[in-house]
């Protein structure tokens, strides 16, 4: 083991080949630029800018909410609950406007919703002593449920919020790029700042690496712990309202399965499921494959009942090289 | 006397690393033989080769006049050569007779666990190491001496010739080690041969008949204890004269009490505890394994906190409920077990160092973190504790155990504490790096630290405490001051009424024997 330390190469790792070489998101990365070049030359259709542009406001629904996922994730936990508090503040912020709130105290009830089911999340998880698992698969049935009870089965569709702007958040663009890829974009560079340059940031890793060690050392694990579960609530109710923004219209199922794409975008972008690893570059290049992977099906014209076999195996595919870069490049 | 294992001219590589090189030596039959050597020699992979885990690159072993081609260490077990390896391997949530006979359960019509034959065969298995524990007992129930008895009894099952032992004694104490060592002898003389593994000098002297030392891969010399010292064996080992770490007489009159802890309880594991700790001042805490130490070192720092009690810092009552409390405060605990506790083992060597002083709100500014000001930071105390890492990104958990336990005390140190409290600081740590670590708390203690050592090892707490408290079954059974301090009065506080305590494997006879001697 001493002679491990003593073995590893010191200089070749400051270099910034090296490095490349080394990140966890050089593969994925790369994996997508060869998806991309592959897809534009087999399906010329692909690299039409307006494509590009709807895949762009696609994949921004699964990729909010996979920062909020990535959080959990990286403590060692896991949200199954995302898909339905998704559906649950689509249609009540939809509800909110139909009964004649402004847009805007409409979204907040949604979103103060959302965190009160993530709040319940992270609160069985910490003071009751409850596996991730369980409470959130116990919230994504309530959720769900309470979304079913608020439309009882209908679509709200008629709901007219006092100014046009709302409906500009998910179907608008700003600079040629759709409102709700810019929306991404700039949750993800806050949400890649708090984790890689901030104490907060630091911290999650640390409870997700040895929470044992974290308590021992004095962190405010189960407040840290409650705050990822709440932000990932917050970011699955924000993916909602967008979606209700673009559709102009609300239903129960909004967001129906969704975790498993959210989670499946996650660990193709490297997050481990036994928590301290994940980096947002990572779920951000992980949410876009996802999407690629999708619409490049489409367009190659495969049927769309083998799809799934296709998402299938990009996932064990990239959990298996990311093994092989671990084993490969960690000496043991 | 003839011999029982001749390993000719093994060499075992690993990328980056060559662990073995020309390994020779001879083991006779019917002695225990230990093998020594610093963190790193070899020692876990030249046992790894003779168990079958591991392939040699070149060489051979010839077992009882024949050559050994092993494919695993069940073939290696079932040709007479069994490990227990240093980590227990067992399932906690089993039975003990489930535990020992797992992966060879007596069966019927071969699919079928016949229990009761497995159960009176754990039995008979069990009354022949003199052992008094209920096969059916949940395996998690046992001490951890206790387990420790079961790994072995568990290798017992095939019999062995030749029976290797990993440092079976590294999370014990001194006196369930002797009872270990009784189950030992026993088997020695029954006529099995032991390979054992060990760090602690003195229980090798006590125990074995010969040893054989390892020094970067190579094999040294392999003699008979008695014709040898523990200074000839360190000098092998280390392959210099080590600077014998000295005690020294302490000398702090009228220095400032810096922590006062008055009637201590959890109710349960520590009972009434109660004494003082000066600046500049290093107390050692000694006690059997199961006596309460660290739960109330725990207890202490909040992890949880005592439900009864006064802590006093520098005069001023003060209350922890948890340990950002404690911390908060100026106390810092490294805990025992360094991979459980301590360390996050898939973070960096800094970002592991920096984890406490950040907690503190140190070397961020807003919740940002101040990148060249950590960088400092880590790099003073890495360069300061001489940690051998290639970079201070190295993942800890690759480092050498002596090395994560520097990261570990660093980690604390960074936090800047009035208080420290160590539980095990050398645990499973070579020798080298042991007098390192003593050195370097006799060097925070002059700058005023106070520092609390919590340790199994005597040998240890002799040398580095100024003072020592002994705990017994929860309570503090007596004080020691530096001029009275010894082996014996250790052992007579900490094992005097041993008998009456918990259930325990440990038969009277020994508590009384160390208590007289």
């Amino acid at each position: 083991m001493s002679a491990s330390g003593k073995a590893a190469p010191a200089p070749a790792q400051k270099s910034f080949l090296g490095r490349m070489l080394r990140s966890r998101e050089t593969g994925i990365i790369s994996a997508l630029a060869i998806m991309v070049i592959g897809l534009s030359f087999f399906a010329p259709d692909f690299a039409s800018p307006n494509n590009m542009l709807n895949d762009a406001r696609n994949f921004s629904f699964v990729g909010i909410v996979v920062l909020g996922q990535a959080m959990v994730m990286i403590t060692g936990g896991i949200d199954l609950s995302v898909g339905s508090v998704w559906g649950l503040a689509a249609v009540s912020s939809a509800a909110f406007m139909n009964i004649g709130f402004g847009a805007i105290p409409s979204c907040i009830l949604a979103l103060l919703i959302s965190a009160a089911i993530g709040l319940f999340n992270g609160l069985c998880v910490t003071k009751l002593r409850m596996p991730p698992f369980v409470p959130t698969l116990a919230t994504m049935s309530i959720a769900r449920a309470l979304a079913l009870v608020i439309t009882r089965g209908h679509s709200i569709d008629g709901f007219l919020p006092d100014d046009s702007i709302f409906f500009n958040l998910g179907g608008g663009a700003t600079f040629g790029l759709p409102n709700p890829f810019i929306v991404f974009v700039v949750l993800s560079v806050i949400a890649g700042l708090a984790l890689s340059r901030t104490v907060y940031g630091r911290q999650l890793y640390a409870i997700g690496g040895n929470e044992r060690a974290a308590r021992l050392t004095g962190l405010e694990v189960d407040r840290l712990k409650i705050s990822v579960y709440v932000i990932s609530a917050v970011t699955a109710g924000i993916a909602g309202i967008i979606e209700v923004s673009y559709l102009s219209s609300a239903i129960s199922n909004q967001g129906l399965g969704k975790e498993l794409s959210v989670i499946a975008a996650a660990v193709i972008g490297g997050t481990a499921l036994t928590g301290g690893e994940g980096t947002i570059l990572g779920v951000f290049v992980g949410a876009v494959i996802l999407e690629v992977l999708r619409n490049g099906l489409v367009l190659l014209g495969t049927d769309a009942y083998w799809q799934g076999v296709f998402v299938g195996s990009v996932i064990v595919l990239a959990v298996f090289i990311d093994q092989l870069r671990k084993g490969f490049w960690r000496t043991r | 006397m003839s011999v029982l294992l001749a390993v000719e001219d093994i060499s075992k590589g690993f990328p980056g690393v060559q662990a073995l090189r020309d390994v020779t030596f001879q083991v006779e039959v019917g002695t225990i033989h230990a093998i020594m050597g610093e963190n790193g020699a070899g020692k876990s992979t030249l046992m790894q080769v003779i168990a079958g885990a591991l392939r040699p690159d070149t060489g051979r072993l010839i077992f009882d006049g024949n050559q050994l081609q092993l494919s695993g260490t069940r073939d290696a077990a079932s040709k007479g050569i069994s490990i227990v390896f240093q980590e227990l391997m067992l399932a906690p949530n089993m039975t003990v007779s489930e535990n020992i006979f797992l992966g060879a359960e007596p069966r019927i019509a071969g699919v079928m666990v016949d229990r009761t034959a497995q159960r009176a065969r754990a039995q008979a298995a069990l009354a022949r190491m003199g052992i008094d524990i209920d096969p059916d007992i949940r395996l998690g129930e046992l001490t951890i001496a206790q387990q420790q008895l079961i790994e072995i009894c568990k290798s017992l099952v095939h019999e062995p010739r030749l029976l290797i032992l990993d440092e079976p004694t590294s999370s014990l104490s001194e006196a369930d080690s002797l009872v270990l060592f009784r189950v030992v002898h026993d088997l020695k003389a029954s006529g099995v041969t032991i390979l054992y593994i060990s760090h602690r000098m003195r229980e090798v002297f006590d125990n074995c008949d010969y040893v054989t030392v390892l020094r970067d891969g190579r094999h040294v010399k392999t003699t008979r204890l008695s014709e040898t010292d523990p200074e000839e064996v360190v000098r092998l080992m280390v392959g210099r004269d080590l600077a014998g770490v000295q005690r020294i007489r302490p000398s702090h009159d009228g220095k400032p009490v810096m922590l006062s802890v008055r009637g201590l309880s959890d109710g349960k594991r520590y009972n009434d505890i109660s004494f003082d700790l000066r600046a500049g001042e290093i107390v050692g805490v000694a006690g059997l394994i199961g006596a309460g130490r660290s739960e109330m070192a725990l207890g202490i720092f909040g992890a949880p906190a005592a439900p009864r009690g006064e802590i006093v810092l520098e005069g001023k009552p003060v209350r922890i409920r948890k340990p950002g409390d404690a911390m908060r405060l100026g106390i810092g605990l490294v805990p025992e077990d360094r991979k459980q506790q301590g360390l996050v083992l898939g973070m960096s060597v800094g970002s592991n160092l920096s984890l406490a002083a950040m907690g503190l709100g140190r070397l961020s500014n807003a919740n940002f973190v101040k990148p060249i000001a950590e960088g400092r930071m880590i790099d003073g105390y890495v360069d300061r504790f001489r940690i051998k890492t290639p970079s201070v990104d190295q993942l800890v958990g690759l480092l050498s155990g002596g090395n994560q336990q520097k990261v570990v005390l660093a980690k604390w140190l960074a936090a800047k504490p009035r208080v420290l409290i160590v539980d095990e600081p050398t645990r499973g740590v070579d020798v080298t790096t042991k007098a390192e670590i003593y050195a370097l708390m006799r060097e925070l203690a002059r700058d005023g630290l106070a520092i609390l050592v919590i340790s199994s090892d005597l040998p240890e707490v002799l040398t580095i405490s100024d003072r020592i408290l002994v705990m017994r079954s929860g309570r503090l059974a007596g004080e020691i001051a530096f001029d009275d301090a010894s082996e014996e009065r250790i052992m007579a506080l900490a094992a005097l009424e041993h008998a009456d305590g918990p259930p325990h494997p440990a038969p009277a006879t020994y508590g009384e024997a160390e208590a007289r001697s």
